[in-house]
């Protein structure tokens, strides 16, 4: 009988749990007036399992309880009141529907008991809601997942042993019961365990494909030494190819390793090539001047910032030193931010229309020499808004005062470049140069030269001018994947105007181009430039491929080569703070608190106090009364129940009293482990039990037997006899039980 | 139970691809659960193993006879209280047999109960080796895995080799002759009568005489000694698996005993000649067949064993010479085993050379000697039918 109740129970209380936790969930809070699922639960499961026990129960036991129920809720009507109990009815009613719920999860599972394929029926449904809930993004406790998943653990454990063929099946009941130790491991596992929110990302699978595709990669750069790295395409990072690909990747790894001798800018360039020439699709270098431009580009700054401003040449310009190494490329190229003056690598570099790649077999790691510019910087905005001219003079004494400021005193460095080999007349050639390749003219469309009107209108300066066209290409649309380009886009032209009012978003690659036709279409010289961008407030910064970046930078004439970034959300002040730029004290922020609740809106204590107390001494009287009419009933019934037994046993012929008292004899050994057991005669069952049981409180077993079976007629001795011995037995058996010592 | 691994990984599979695109409660939770079903399919599969019990029983005592059937019982018990979903027994089958039980019944043992089964034992050859219980084969009750736990306490047994009673030898022929040779040349005993004494054998009754007499007389015999019958056998072991040798050394004891009891029955002396420790010369007598049987079943093949060492000696004792009639029961007929018949024959005693191979029909080698001749006894099969 208990594997029996714990089997309804296992059925019908985790069904009980899915149903009203769903109904729960999917009425909300509002209707059940209850702050939780769990409150809601209860009321299902209180009277599923009420249903259990009354289903198992004898008749007159079921009859007994449901006696109950209705004089409670007779005695109650009165005692509460009709509108007292309306009302409370009402506030409570879902406690009601919850019960209900119970009930009918109850004839459910013992429906599915019955029938086998509803059973999985109801499984598969259980499952099939835990798959809606997971795709609707429905939240799901732990107790509804748990419930779900035993009772679909139960289910299939029971449908594998119908369908096992196997001697000694002992049926559904007692098998499943016994399984439940190891069942119960399941949804005690999923109560405990905490769930991520956010999907898997596998990221130890991406990490070693991706060290794999690494290794490979490197493996067949160690084959070619010739080829450079190129990881254009679909992938994401440094290209050496000009072209506008179609989508990035998103398989970031470690590309670079940057270290300075103290902590840097916000954000760091490194360029790796640049761009002199579009065709609308592409970008090409046409420029392999063996010029140190960069030398000549550093001059040309600090002889603008001396000039401009001397004496604080320390607010424009700093000279730092970059270490740099290659983690996951294998190139030819050299990494440099802006304003390098040389590179320390071994055995040496080679210049070639402004990049710097490795001569010979030389290979990182190597130092960089350079100036960090104060963009940030107030000074080095007006400058560039002014612009400047460098005659020979200038350029001699800020050659002169270059060196001896920073290049000789900087680090005691022995490499530094050789001063004589850039001269004034080599500048010259230098700008001529910056203008052939870099200012090329630009045919834009009407509608263009239309919207680069009205974003420059107002500023006269070519800085200002690029600074509102970076504006507004900043406040474009990023995307990584924009698409192809049209086949028609056959012009620089064609590209600006499908980009400007076609497409409407891009990333680096189409916000550089754009901003450098744009650029030279005023007449400014500019250069499309791609590398790495990353920031850099660290000393070791690693610099991951998904930093490579393209970004353009405009000759302002007299000043230099001045980065911008067009590109939408990647757009950060560098620089650092210069004295005369320190504002005043950050305003306070005022902190809202909350009063106290006005007094007016307290309740009178007084009222207060006299509202509690009714309902204080009014509760008791609600309550008890059913509660004491139900107990009356029972004892009223079981009272009533003992003394019909009692007359109708007086009234049973001697025979029919022998059959009573046997079967009173056989509960008697029932309750104390001797089941009569299938196929066992009453005679085996005695010797069974005369094992522990005096033999002599066990001989109306005979007479038992003797009246069932045997046309025997009985007399009131064997009546007696019957009726002495179940005494002693009764007395025997729970003496034996109290005592602790029974031995079944 | 292959079902119920697909099934299994698909949705194990299925539950990868939930929790790789959604995440929260239901998609992890029924991802681990999938991922614990393996778990708890491993600690019941050890907790059965644990509380586990095999009993196994003879009908008997631990020897037995090749080829006779023996009341088995087993018993499996399950003393724990969970259920045992499906276990599995597989017996010895190579060198015995169970009948009447089927290797792929499958047992469900609730708890504190037990399966008693009865069976007939029957083991093939001779010798001591594990029978019954081989192991047992326990399954989880999603029926996703199987642990098969090999029997820790086998049961071990002697068996001692059949005793086959032949009627005739196919090789009466060459025996009649020999007999006939041995009646030209007066070598045959003189027969005495006298009372019969308890225990004398039934065959020597006398029964016209005993008629006569009215009383029962038995036949002495007196005077020279009839001349036995010669038997070589082979006792080097060929293989290293039991599967290999058993069934041939077993073929070779049962040819030998039954000859000689062949022999014994009609009284006729048989010397065996074997490798023992060293070259054993054992002749059997009127009553002696027991002792013998009882030294062959305790005999042990051996590599050591070479035939070819036996064969040499065999010649140089000369006691063979005395024989009406040679057998030689070997497992190849090799040409030491031919010299041996050539040395033998060539004083006239007919040779009968059983090789006891699988070899057979068109194989069977041939001896173009005299008075001498080559039969080929399977492993298997009723000897019976092959001598």
């Amino acid at each position: 009988m208990i594997s029996g109740l714990l089997y309804d129970l296992v059925n019908v209380i985790p069904l009980c749990a899915v149903a009203s936790l769903l109904v729960y969930g999917g009425m909300g809070r509002g209707f059940f007036h209850m702050e939780s699922g769990t409150a809601a639960l209860i009321p299902a499961i209180a009277s599923a399992v009420i249903c259990v026990f009354l289903g198992r129960a004898p008749m007159k036991y079921r009859a007994a309880a449901l006696g109950v129920m209705a004089v409670a809720a007779a005695g109650a009507v009165p005692a509460m009141g009709r509108e007292y109990l309306a009302e409370v009815l009402s506030e409570n009613i879902c406690v009601l529907w919850m019960m209900l719920l119970g009930v009918i999860c109850y004839a459910a599972a013992k429906a599915a008991e019955r029938f086998r394929p509803l059973k999985l029926v109801v499984a598969l449904s259980a499952l099939a809601v835990l798959i809606y809930m997971m795709v609707t993004g429905c939240h799901t406790s732990r107790l509804v997942l748990s419930a779900a998943v035993f009772y679909i653990s139960l289910a299939m454990a029971e449908e594998t042993e119908y369908r096992w063929k196997k001697e000694g099946k002992g049926g559904d009941v007692r098998y499943t019961v016994r399984l439940l130790p190891f069942l119960m491991l399941l949804p005690l596992f999923l109560l405990l365990f905490k769930a991520p929110e956010k999907p898997y990302s596998w990221q130890f699978v991406k990490d070693f494909l991706r060290g794999a595709r690494i290794r490979y990669e490197l493996l067949v750069q160690t084959l070619n030494e010739n080829k450079s790295w190129d990881s254009e395409g679909t992938n994401m990072g440094f290209s050496e190819k000009g072209n506008l690909a179609g989508s990035l990747g998103n398989d970031p790894y470690e590309a670079v390793i940057i270290t300075s001798d103290r902590a840097g800018d916000s954000r760091v360039y490194l360029s790796g090539k640049i761009f002199d020439s579009f065709d609308g699709r592409d970008w090409k270098k046409t420029d392999l001047s063996p010029m140190d431009y960069r030398a000549y580009d550093v001059l040309e700054t600090a002889a603008a910032v001396m000039t401009a401003d001397p004496g604080r040449e320390d607010d424009y310009l700093k000279y730092e030193t970059l270490h740099i190494e290659y983690s996951g490329i294998r190139t030819s190229r050299v990494f440099v931010p802006g304003h390098a003056l040389y590179v320390a690598a071994d055995p040496g570099v080679l210049s070639a229309g402004g990049d710097i790649s490795f001569s010979g077999r030389g290979k990182p790691p190597y130092t960089v020499k350079y100036f960090r510019v104060n963009k940030s910087y107030e000074g080095f905005r007006r400058l560039c808004d002014k612009g400047s001219s460098i005659n020979k003079d200038i350029f001699r004494v800020s050659k002169k005062l270059l060196w001896d400021k920073w290049v000789e005193k900087g680090n005691g460095d022995l490499l530094a470049p050789n001063p004589d080999e850039q001269t004034y007349e080599g500048y010259l050639d230098y700008l001529d140069r910056v203008r052939e390749f870099y200012g090329q003219e630009m045919q834009v469309s009407e509608r263009t030269q239309r919207l680069l009107d009205e974003t420059t209108e107002g500023v006269t300066s070519d800085n200002e001018k690029l600074c509102m066209i970076e504006r507004y290409l900043s406040q474009m649309k990023y995307s990584t994947a924009p698409g192809e380009l049209p086949d028609h886009i056959r012009t620089p032209g064609d590209f600006l105007d499908y980009l400007l009012f076609e497409s409407g978003e891009g990333y680096c690659v189409h916000y550089a181009t754009a901003f450098v036709l744009m650029a030279r279409s005023m007449g400014v010289p500019a250069r499309y430039v791609q590398g790495y961008s990353t920031a850099a407030d660290k000393k070791k910064t690693v610099i991951m491929s998904d930093c490579a970046h393209a970004w353009p930078e405009a000759h302002i004439e007299g000043v230099g080569w001045v980065a911008y970034e067009p590109t939408p959300g990647f757009k950060t002040e560098t620089g650092w703070e210069v004295a005369s730029e320190t504002t005043g004290d950050k305003e306070s922020e005022h902190e809202k608190k909350e009063g106290p609740i006005p007094e007016e809106d307290l309740p009178d204590e007084e009222e207060e106090a006299v509202l509690e107390d009714h309902a204080v001494k009014h509760r008791p009287v609600k309550i008890y009364v059913p509660v004491v009419l139900a107990a009356a009933f029972l004892l009223l019934f079981f009272t009533a129940d003992l003394i019909l037994r009692k007359i109708r046993y007086a009234h049973m012929d001697a025979r029919g009293k022998v059959l009573e008292s046997g079967r009173q004899t056989l509960k008697l050994l029932k309750k104390h482990g001797f089941s009569l057991e299938p196929g066992e005669t009453l005679d085996e069952l005695q010797k069974r039990a005369g094992g522990s049981v005096p033999e002599e409180m066990l001989t109306q077993i005979g007479i038992y037997e003797t009246a069932l079976y045997a046309d025997h007629k009985m007399g009131e001795e064997d009546v007696n006899r019957m009726e002495d011995n179940n005494r002693e037995l009764m007395k025997y058996v729970y003496r034996k039980k109290f005592s602790g010592s029974f031995k079944v | 139970m292959r079902r119920n691994r697909i099934i299994f990984i698909i949705l194990w599979i299925c539950s990868l691809v939930g929790i790789s695109f959604y995440g929260g409660t239901v998609s992890y939770g029924i991802f681990a659960a999938l991922t614990l079903v393996p778990v708890i399919s491993l600690i019941y599969i050890i907790s059965v193993c644990f509380l586990f019990r095999i009993y196994q029983e003879l009908d008997g005592a631990r020897e037995l006879t090749a080829g006779k059937a023996e009341r088995f019982f087993f018993t499996l018990y399950n003393e724990s209280p969970i259920v045992f979903s499906g276990i599995r027994v597989v017996f010895f089958s190579d060198l015995s047999g169970i009948s009447g039980l089927d290797d792929c019944t499958e047992y469900e043992l609730p708890p504190r109960s037990g399966v008693k089964k009865q069976t007939v034992l029957l083991c093939r050859y001779r010798g001591e080796y594990e029978v019954g219980v081989r192991q047992v084969v326990i399954q989880d009750f999603f029926r996703l895995f199987t642990f098969t736990y090999k029997n820790r306490e086998p049961f071990k047994i002697t068996v001692k080799p059949d005793i086959i009673h032949l009627t005739a030898l196919d090789s009466a022929e060459m025996i009649m002759n020999a007999a006939r040779e041995s009646a030209d040349n007066k070598r045959e005993p003189d027969v005495f009568v006298r009372e019969y004494d308890p225990g004398d054998d039934p065959r020597l009754i006398n029964w016209k005489l005993s008629a006569v007499q009215n009383k029962l007389m038995v036949r002495e015999l007196k005077g020279e000694e009839q001349q036995g019958i010669g038997i070589i056998m082979d006792s080097s072991r060929d293989g290293d698996e039991p599967l290999e040798y058993l069934p041939v050394e077993n073929r070779i004891l049962e040819t030998v005993i039954g000859l000689t009891l062949f022999f014994n029955e009609r009284n006729v002396p048989v010397t065996v000649f074997y490798t023992g420790k060293g070259t054993v010369t054992d002749t059997v007598g009127r009553n002696g067949f027991d002792g013998f049987y009882s030294r062959m079943c305790a005999f042990s093949f051996e590599k050591e064993k070479d035939p070819g060492v036996l064969f040499r000696e065999i010649m140089e004792r000369r006691e063979i010479y005395s024989s009406g009639m040679v057998f030689m029961v070997v497992r190849k007929l090799d040409p030491r085993a031919a010299e041996t018949v050539s040395g033998i024959s060539s004083f006239g005693i007919p040779v009968m050379v059983y090789v006891v191979s699988e070899d057979d029909g068109g194989d069977t080698p041939s001896l173009r000697i005299p008075r001498a001749d080559v039969k080929v006894i399977p492993p298997s099969g009723a000897l019976v039918d092959v001598i």
